[in-house]
C-alpha cells in the first residue's frame, strides 16, 4: 500500500515536470542544447561594452580583527566589494557570484549593471571562496563550508551596510539578494540566517543555478580536472591557450547580443566534450592558489605546502593544490569541527524544508545543469514548486544572458 | 592567450656576453614574469632590456606575459587575474594606480613590482612604508604631486607674463589637477580647468584654451595622455598655446617643455627589483625607493614653430635642448 502511494507520487511529479518542462519548453528558444558550450558562453558575459559604463566605487570594509597584519599580507586584510550607488533612495542588490569569483569581472558586473539601470543600489560580494575573503571575512579561514560562509557573508554584509551608509549616505529603501551557483547555495543559507535574526532583512533571494549536492558537484570538477593529467601538460596549456584567445577576441562585442553568443559557442563548438569539461574545471580552480596560499598564512598550517619560511617553495606549492587537495587535506579537518559529514550538512537539500517555507526565495535551474545530478533538480522543483523555475536548456550558468532568463531577473529583483 | 601576445623582449642570446649568457642557462628554472600595461607597453621595453642585462634570457630562463588594457582600465581586473592565472613569479604594474590597484586585487602572493608615476603608493595604502612596504607589493615612485607644483613654477620662470593657464587632465589624475589648481592659485595665475574623458575631447579641450585664452597649457601625466603625446604636441601647437610636461618623452614628440624624472630609468629599476624577488627576496622586504635626478627639456623647434622666446634664466638650466 505505502509502496504503492509511493510510486503514484513519484508518477505524478514525474508527469507535472516533464508537463512544466514541456510548457517551459515550447516557448523557451534558448539555442545550445549541449550544455557544456552553452556553459561557456558566459565566458564573455560581463560588464565590457555595456551602456551606460558606471562609475563603480571599491568599498574597503575592515573585518575581522588581527587579519590585516598577517606575515607577508600586511594592510591585506580589509575586505574589498564594488559598489555601484544611485544618487536617489533605491533598492539595494547584493551579488554574490561562484566559487571564487572577484567583485571586478565576470557575471556579477553584467548584472549589477543591469539592476543599476533599473534604479537599484549594488554590492558585488566577493566568493567566499577568494582569498580576500578568506582572509579578511573567514572566520576558519578556510572558507567552503556553505553553514559557515553564510554566517561570515552575514556578518560582512551587515559591515558593509554599515560603511556604505555611513560614508556615501546612500538611503536604501530594501534589500534584495541574487547568487549564482555556489553563491546562490550561500545566499539559501544566508536566507536562512536572515529569516531566524532579522538583522538584514533581505526581502527577496534570487538564487540560480545553486548547486544541490555538493559532493556530486565537487566530485564532477574533480574529475573534469583531472582529465589535465590524461590530456598532457602541454595539450592541456594549449586548450586553455586557445580559450582564452576566443574569450579575448570578443572583448571589443557587446555582451547583450544574442548573434555574438551564436559566434562564441561556434567556436567553443570546436572543442571535444573532455576539453569543454576541463576547462571549466580549470575556470573553476582558477581563484585556488592565491587562496590556499591565505588558508596557509591565516592557519599556520603546512599540510600541502612549504613553511612560512619558504617563500618561493610556498609560492609554487600553492600552485599545484587542487579542489579535492584542498579539500581533503586542508578544508575537511577544520569542517569536521562543525559537522561531521561537511559536505552533507553544507549542501542545499540540508536546508530544502527551510527553503519550502520561505515566500521570499525563488530558485531558477536548468534540467540540463551538469553540476547537479537530474534527480536532485527534480526533487529540488518538487519541494519548491512555485518557487522554482527550471529551464529544460541553458547548463550551468549558460543562459544567464539569454533575454528570457534576463527578462525573468529583472522582473523578480528589478522593480 | 599566446597568439595575442606581444613578447616583448628582444631574444638576446645572439648579442649577449657569453658569461651571462652561461649565467642565464646554467640557471634551471624558467621565472615567468607578468606585465601590466594600462595603455602603453612600449614603456616596458627598458624593463626588458634591463631583465636582459642582468641575465635573463627569452626562452631560456624567462617566460613575459604581456597583458595591455589599450587604454581602457576597466579591463585591467579581467587581465591581472589572467596573469594570476598563468602563475606568472612576479608582475610588473607599471604607470596608473588602476594597473597596481587590479594586480593586488587579483592577488596576494604573487610580488608586484610598480612604477608609480601619478600616485604615491603608501599614500594609497599599497604599502605600510616606503622602507618596509610589507605585503605583496614594492618598487619605484615619483612623487608626482611636489613636482606639479615645481613644473608650475618652471612655466611661469619661463614665461613670466603668463595670468591664465589652462589644466588639462583626466579623472585618473584628479590629485595632480588638484596640485596643479593650488600650485597657480599660489603663484597668482588663473586657472582654467580641461578635463577630458578619452583622447577624442583632446582637440575640443585645445579650442576651449584658445578660445577663453589662456597663455598657456599645463598637462598632467597619465598613461592616456602618454599614448596621446605627439598628438597632444600637434594640438598645443596648432591652438598656438605653450605647454608643459612632466615626461621627457613628451618633449622628444614635440612638445614644448617637460620636467620630471626619466622614465626609462625607473622602468629599468624596476627589473632590478624584479631580479632580487626571483633570487629570493620577499617584495614587502625591499624598500621603495623614489628617483632623485630630474631633468628639464626644452623642446626649441616648437619654440620656433610658437614664435615664442624661453627665459634665458630657464634655458641655461635645461638638461637637454632640442634643436
Amino acid at each position: 500500500m505505502k509502496l504503492g502511494r509511493l510510486a503514484f507520487v513519484a508518477l505524478l511529479t514525474v508527469v507535472i515536470l516533464a508537463a512544466t518542462l514541456a510548457a517551459q519548453g515550447e516557448d523557451y528558444a534558448y539555442p545550445y542544447r549541449d550544455p557544456y558550450v552553452a556553459t561557456v558562453t558566459t565566458a564573455i558575459v560581463n560588464a565590457e561594452r555595456l551602456r551606460p559604463r558606471l562609475k563603480r566605487e571599491i568599498v574597503h570594509v575592515p573585518a575581522l580583527p588581527g587579519r590585516n597584519g598577517l606575515p607577508g599580507l600586511q594592510g591585506r586584510g580589509t575586505l574589498s566589494v564594488a559598489f555601484y550607488r544611485q544618487k536617489r533612495p533605491a533598492r539595494l542588490v547584493f551579488i554574490l557570484s561562484g566559487l571564487g569569483s572577484n567583485p571586478y569581472f565576470g557575471l556579477a558586473t553584467y548584472y549589477a549593471i543591469l539592476f543599476h539601470n533599473r534604479g537599484a543600489h549594488v554590492v558585488v560580494l566577493p566568493s567566499p571562496m577568494t582569498w580576500n575573503f578568506a582572509l579578511a571575512a573567514s572566520r576558519s579561514g578556510v572558507p567552503g563550508y556553505a553553514p559557515a560562509d553564510a554566517r561570515d557573508l552575514y556578518a560582512a554584509m551587515q559591515q558593509i551596510l554599515s560603511v556604505i551608509k555611513t560614508r556615501y549616505a546612500v538611503k536604501i529603501e530594501g534589500i534584495d539578494f541574487m547568487g549564482a551557483s555556489l553563491g546562490a547555495l550561500e545566499g539559501a543559507y544566508v536566507s536562512v540566517i536572515d529569516a531566524e535574526e532579522g538583522k538584514i532583512g533581505i526581502d527577496r533571494y534570487l538564487l540560480v543555478n545553486p548547486p544541490i549536492d555538493l559532493a556530486y558537484a565537487l566530485t564532477k570538477i574533480d574529475e573534469w580536472h583531472a582529465l589535465g593529467t590524461k590530456f598532457g601538460a602541454e595539450r592541456a596549456k594549449g586548450i586553455v591557450a586557445k580559450a582564452l584567445a576566443i574569450v579575448e577576441s570578443f572583448s571589443k562585442d557587446r555582451r547583450d547580443d544574442p548573434a555574438i553568443f551564436d559566434r562564441v559557442a561556434r567556436d567553443f563548438g570546436a572543442f571535444t566534450t573532455e576539453e569543454l569539461q576541463f576547462l571549466i574545471a580549470e575556470d573553476l580552480q582558477a581563484a585556488l592558489p592565491e587562496l590556499v596560499y591565505v588558508t596557509q598564512v591565516v592557519r599556520g598550517q603546512s599540510t600541502r605546502v612549504a613553511g612560512k619560511n619558504q617563500v618561493r617553495k610556498r609560492l609554487q606549492d600553492v600552485k599545484d593544490v587542487t579542489l579535492a587537495g584542498y579539500r581533503e587535506d586542508i578544508a575537511l579537518p577544520v569542517w569536521r569541527l562543525q559537522a561531521a559529514d561537511p559536505l552533507t550538512a553544507g549542501s542545499l537539500s540540508a536546508i530544502l524544508d527551510r527553503l519550502r517555507g520561505n515566500p521570499r526565495v525563488h530558485v531558477m535551474h536548468n534540467a540540463d545543469d551538469f553540476l547537479a545530478d537530474r534527480r536532485s533538480i527534480d526533487e529540488l522543483k518538487e519541494a519548491l514548486g512555485d518557487h522554482m523555475t527550471l529551464y529544460p536548456h541553458g547548463g550551468h550558468l549558460g543562459n544567464a544572458w539569454y533575454p528570457k532568463n534576463k527578462e525573468f531577473v529583472l522582473r523578480f529583483l528589478g522593480r | 592567450m599566446i597568439s595575442r601576445r606581444r613578447f616583448l623582449a628582444t631574444s638576446g642570446a645572439a648579442v649577449l656576453p657569453p658569461p651571462l649568457v652561461a649565467r642565464a642557462q646554467s640557471q634551471g628554472k624558467v621565472w615567468r614574469v607578468g606585465i601590466l600595461a594600462t595603455a602603453n607597453p612600449r614603456v616596458y621595453d627598458d624593463s626588458i632590456d634591463e631583465l636582459h642585462k642582468l641575465g635573463y634570457v627569452r626562452d631560456q630562463n624567462l617566460t613575459l606575459d604581456d597583458r595591455t588594457a589599450e587604454g581602457n582600465a576597466d579591463r585591467l581586473p579581467t587581465l591581472a587575474a589572467e596573469l594570476v592565472r598563468a602563475s606568472v613569479d612576479v608582475i610588473i604594474a607599471g604607470g596608473t594606480e588602476a594597473s597596481v590597484r587590479a594586480a593586488r586585487q587579483a592577488t596576494a602572493s604573487i610580488p608586484i613590482v610598480i612604477v608609480a608615476i601619478d600616485y604615491d603608493p603608501v599614500a594609497q595604502g599599497y604599502g605600510a612604508s616606503l622602507a618596509r612596504p610589507g605585503g605583496n607589493v614594492t618598487g619605484v615612485f615619483l612623487q608626482q604631486i611636489e613636482l606639479t607644483a615645481k613644473r608650475m613654477e618652471l612655466l611661469r620662470e619661463a614665461f613670466p607674463k603668463l595670468t591664465r593657464v589652462a589644466i588639462l587632465w583626466d579623472p585618473s589624475a584628479t590629485d595632480q589637477f588638484r596640485a596643479a589648481d593650488a600650485a597657480a592659485r599660489s603663484l597668482g595665475i588663473r586657472v582654467q580647468s580641461l578635463e577630458v574623458r578619452n583622447p577624442d575631447g583632446l582637440r575640443g579641450a585645445f579650442a576651449t584654451a584658445a578660445k577663453e585664452r589662456a597663455d598657456a597649457v599645463f598637462v598632467v601625466t597619465t598613461a592616456v595622455f602618454f599614448r596621446e603625446r605627439a598628438h597632444l604636441s600637434k594640438l598645443a601647437i596648432a591652438s598656438r598655446r605653450p605647454a608643459v610636461y612632466a615626461l621627457r618623452e613628451f618633449a622628444e614628440a614635440g612638445g614644448l617643455m617637460s620636467y620630471g624624472t626619466n622614465l626609462p630609468a625607473m622602468f629599468r629599476r624596476a627589473a632590478v627589483y624584479v631580479d632580487k624577488i626571483l633570487k629570493g627576496a620577499r617584495a614587502g622586504d625591499l624598500p621603495m625607493e623614489q628617483p632623485t635626478k630630474f631633468e628639464l627639456v626644452i623642446n626649441l623647434k616648437t619654440a620656433k614653430a610658437l614664435g615664442l622666446t624661453i627665459s634665458q634664466s630657464v634655458l641655461l638650466r635645461a638638461d637637454q635642448v632640442i634643436e
